[in-house]
């Protein structure tokens, strides 16, 4: 145990606690970036997380990242390093276990102690290969089941691969009925009532039928697909299907320039596009040393914010029209339109803004820029108070969403969930009070918390949180320190080795980068932990017993974003 | 006036007028609706095709009526087909019964602006208008596919609670005009000196709700609810068939206008009737008034549309099941106990 350690005690007494209790299991451990990371036999996984989530408490996993050791070999000269991205809250500790495997080797599965670790591992068996024993139902949850080979495999090509692909059956039951219509009478071609194969009367004696929800639907918020059971119009189960959008950005990224990731991390959330940028380039600066200005760290804060402004207004248009309040969607995006324009009137661009670059930021904030910021965030509370008239006391929006899509604290942690709906079941967890990056402990601002953690209560959470925001761009204006707003960088930038996971509070959530480099200028992995991806698991949990028609509202409280779900 | 005139250039006049005019609604109401959604959302809406986009609906029209009419292999043709026009037809049926104005006195010869008056108008206006559900019910069944299905089913549950609101509100007012006759009624509202929604006004909101509520309109847009059943019954519909429907929703909506301003505002009635000072309303036709006061009626919906958020399936059950059919039934009780002592 190196002695950097020290800084933080509590991070000296989880490794001993582990080491005290696996002697054998616990192969070695270090302290790099203010980061534990402890190394463990692959046999001793499971007793070891179990230990660390009962005892040690550490309640979340963040994420699954899995390394691909082909080209330098990694220790004991096994093909993949599985890490496991755990973390302890609200009394933060964050520690990483690495587990090394073969491709041989099944790994067992963290789902039985975390249940959010679920789709985290069918990302990383999907991605690599890797076998996890015990998981609930282990399938690929981007690329198509019949898909051969496992996409961010170091060996796999970089332009892909032209796959066969046929388009899956969505309606297996009646199809199949269909087609054995149509062998019998090819002649005829179709022609039958609807009473023989109508869905509801295809299945004698079983009420439930199998609804498809999306890729083409009005309120999936983009090409997500639900496979729903439903029985008339309660829902008994709520199946994501995920991977319409996957353009393997994380392949892409191992093969670009630092420099160059920055503008393509804008499309994974891309109504939040600079919170993506800040994330990455926190993580990329931490790992290679670059301190960062004041003025500039001032000028990501305000730009963060009225990201989280832009965002949060564009997420209450489209709730509220998931809802059926059409209006509300107009008045927010004319708000919202405000934000942008200040965007565009700051680096060019509306909606990805690559607003932000490695060692700083690429403008400064001159004096008329800041006049405006301030005139639009005069405005944006008038705007609010409207829709406010319009819902928060309206009998349908209450009844819509008060006690409906509930989530208790334990079951949100349980689940994974993070940002505003998290804190809508009553966790204060953010990470800009928490673990603060960027000089926002600088800020003076509050944590909205909501009790009961229904969608009236993520929707008062987040109004309060953009009030909050607006609060935090004043303090951020008013005290914007003078200096340089970029540290030196060298253009090619070459990260000495060493890896980080760096996270950062998105307006969708917690967003993590973990960035492993190799002393080149391009990064040897970089994974992704992504707010709604993770937020998305609780879907289910939420939905069951609802109506149909909540399935909608709820899924809109949630605020996803499948740019960044499908990376 | 000639026999010939008479008998019958008057009357398929009057029937061609009768397939016009909700279709000449239809169009003003289509208009009328994205261009004060638009108002009320801080958006400017269709004002590129003709004067303010009045043109629009019209191009709408042209572009669907040379759209392909898709029928996927599943669905049952004679119903998929059918369900469309009856939905139409009904709708442009029981605009027969409605009277469109006052009668014009052309020298000795009286030109009434309805087709037919029957002593039971309003018996079978309100069941040609109950006839439509069928077609959204056979189009959402013939579709053979789930989300249609839903809405169709959803369609039968809410019409048919709602339809006893409307009937027994619509009862209070064949009590108090002793006359089930659209004409007669009106008349009546003119020798009482008061409008029946003045007299009646807890009838008259019943009414209403549970009419807008039965022109599946927003916040009761459940059988077509566009963010949970993508389209609803009319999903699968494609071209002139989606037309009819969009259509015939729009011309019910006219109807349901009528019949609001017919039994409680007096149809073409000016309003003050008594009052001296207000005697220069009266110097506007009849019809124009009654046009005014159904266009005021169709503005409401659009305004409700654009405010609220929309029901759930079980409230809206629980609302008309819970509320509004004990209310009309308590109103039902007052009113008959009122006319029974008077």
């Amino acid at each position: 145990m190196p002695e950097s350690a020290a800084d933080r005690p509590e991070l000296r007494q989880a490794f001993d606690a582990l080491t005290g209790r696996f002697p054998d299991g616990v192969l070695s451990g270090g302290v790099e970036k203010g980061e534990l990371s402890v190394r463990v036999g692959k046999d001793a996984l499971a007793s070891v997380l179990a230990f660390l989530k009962d005892e040690q408490g550490f309640n979340a996993v963040d994420d699954i990242i899995v390394l691909d050791n082909i080209r330098a070999s990694g220790e004991g000269g096994k093909r993949f390093t599985v890490l496991y991205q755990l973390c302890r809250f609200p009394d933060f500790l964050r520690l990483r276990l690495a587990v090394d495997v073969c491709e041989t080797e099944a790994l067992d599965s963290a789902v039985p102690v975390y249940r959010s670790a679920d789709w985290a591992e069918r990302e990383a068996f999907d991605m690599f290969g890797v076998r996890f024993e015990g998981h609930p139902g282990l399938c690929r949850i981007y690329m198509p089941d019949e898909f051969e080979g496992h996409p961010l495999r170091k060996d796999f090509p970089l332009g892909g691969r032209d796959v066969a692909s046929e388009a899956p059956r969505i309606y297996s039951r009646e199809s199949d009925s269909l087609q054995a219509l149509e062998r019998q009478s090819p002649e005829r071609g179709i022609r039958h009532s609807p009473t023989d194969t109508h869905p509801w009367n295809s299945a004698k004696g079983i009420k439930e039928i199998d609804l498809n929800m999306g890729p083409q639907h009005p309120s999936t918020h983009g090409v997500l697909r639900l496979k729903l059971a439903v029985d008339n119009e309660v829902v008994l189960r709520v199946v994501p299907v995920l991977g319409y959008l996957h353009r393997g950005m994380e392949k892409l990224w191992e093969n670009l320039t630092y420099t160059q990731v920055v503008p393509l991390t804008d499309r994974l959330d891309y109504i939040a596009a600079l919170s993506n940028n800040l994330g990455f380039v926190l993580a990329v600066e931490t790992l290679a040393g670059i301190e960062v200005p004041r003025r500039a760290r001032y000028i990501r804060v305000v730009l963060a914010e009225l990201q989280r402004l832009a965002s949060h207004l564009a997420w209450l248009g489209f709730m509220a029209n998931d809802i059926g309040a059409m209006s509300v969607l107009l008045y927010s995006f004319e708000a919202r339109e405000h934000v942008l324009d200040l965007f565009e009137e700051y680096c060019g661009a509306r909606l990805t803004v690559h607003g932000i670059r490695i060692g700083g930021v690429p403008q400064d904030l001159d004096g008329t820029l800041v006049a405006r910021i301030r005139t639009v965030l005069e405005g944006i509370p008038k705007h609010l108070a409207d829709i406010r008239a319009l819902l928060d006391e309206n009998r349908i929006w209450k009844e819509r969403t008060v006690g409906v899509g509930l989530i208790g604290a334990g079951d949100a942690v349980e689940y994974g969930l993070t940002g505003p709906s998290l804190r809508a079941s009553g966790v204060p967890w953010d990470i800009r009070k928490d673990i603060p990056y960027s000089s926002y402990e600088e800020f003076d601002f509050d944590v909205p918390l909501g009790r009961n953690g229904d969608i009236y209560d993520r929707y008062i959470v987040r109004l309060e949180e953009i009030f909050q925001s607006i609060r935090i761009v004043r303090q951020a204006l008013d005290g914007l320190p003078e200096g340089a707003i970029s540290a030196k960088v060298p253009r090619v930038l070459k990260v000495p080795p060493g890896e980080v996971f760096h996270t950062i509070e998105a307006p969708k959530g917690v967003l993590g980068f973990y960035v492993k480099s190799n002393g080149t200028d391009k990064p040897e992995r970089v994974k992704m932990k992504s707010p709604s991806f993770i937020n998305l698991q609780s879907l289910e949990h939420m939905c069951k017993g609802n109506l149909f028609s909540d399935v909608v509202g709820i899924l809109g409280s949630l605020d996803i974003v499948l740019g960044e779900i499908d990376k | 006036m000639t026999p010939f005139v008479a008998d019958v250039l008057i009357p398929v006049g009057k029937v061609v007028a009768v397939i016009l005019y909700p279709m000449v609604m239809v169009v003003v109401m289509i208009w009328l609706e994205r261009r004060v959604v638009a108002l009320i959302q801080g958006r400017l809406g269709p004002n590129r095709v003709g004067f303010q986009g009045i043109l629009q609906p019209v191009a709408d029209a042209i572009k669907l009526f040379f759209k392909e009419n898709i029928m996927q292999r599943q669905a049952d043709k004679l119903l998929f087909n059918i369900s469309p026009v009856l939905v139409m037809f009904s709708s442009l049926l029981a605009f027969c019964f409605v009277p469109l104005g006052e009668p014009i006195r052309i020298g000795s010869y009286t030109l009434t602006l309805w087709i037919a008056e029957s002593p039971v108008g309003l018996l079978i206006t309100l069941g040609l208008s109950s006839i439509s559900v069928f077609g959204v019910i056979f189009g959402g069944w013939a579709s053979n596919s789930k989300y249609p299905l839903m809405g169709a089913l959803r369609s039968v549950v809410q019409i048919l609670s709602y339809e006893i609101p409307i009937g027994l509100t619509a009862l209070t007012v064949v009590f108090i005009a002793r006359s089930m006759d659209l004409v007669e009624i009106v008349r009546r509202q003119e020798s009482s000196g008061v409008w029946y929604g003045f007299l009646m006004p807890l009838s008259f909101v019943v009414f209403w709700i549970s009419a807008v509520a039965e022109t599946n309109r927003a916040p009761f847009d459940l059988p077509e609810a566009e963010s949970e059943l993508v389209a609803g019954y009319h999903t699968e519909y494609s071209g002139m068939k989606f037309a009819y429907f969009y259509m015939a929703e729009y011309a019910h909506m006219v109807l349901v206008s009528s019949l609001v301003v017919i039994l409680f505002f007096g149809g073409w009635l000016p309003p003050f009737p008594g009052v001296k000072a207000f005697a220069f309303l009266h110097v506007l036709p009849g019809s124009i008034w009654y046009l005014i006061k159904i266009m005021f009626f169709l503005f409401l919906y659009v305004w409700i549309r654009a405010t609220f958020p929309r029901y759930r399936f079980d409230s809206l059950i629980r609302l008309v099941w819970k509320w509004l059919i004990p209310l009309s039934l308590v109103n039902f009780l007052a009113v008959a106990l009122v006319r029974y002592l008077l």
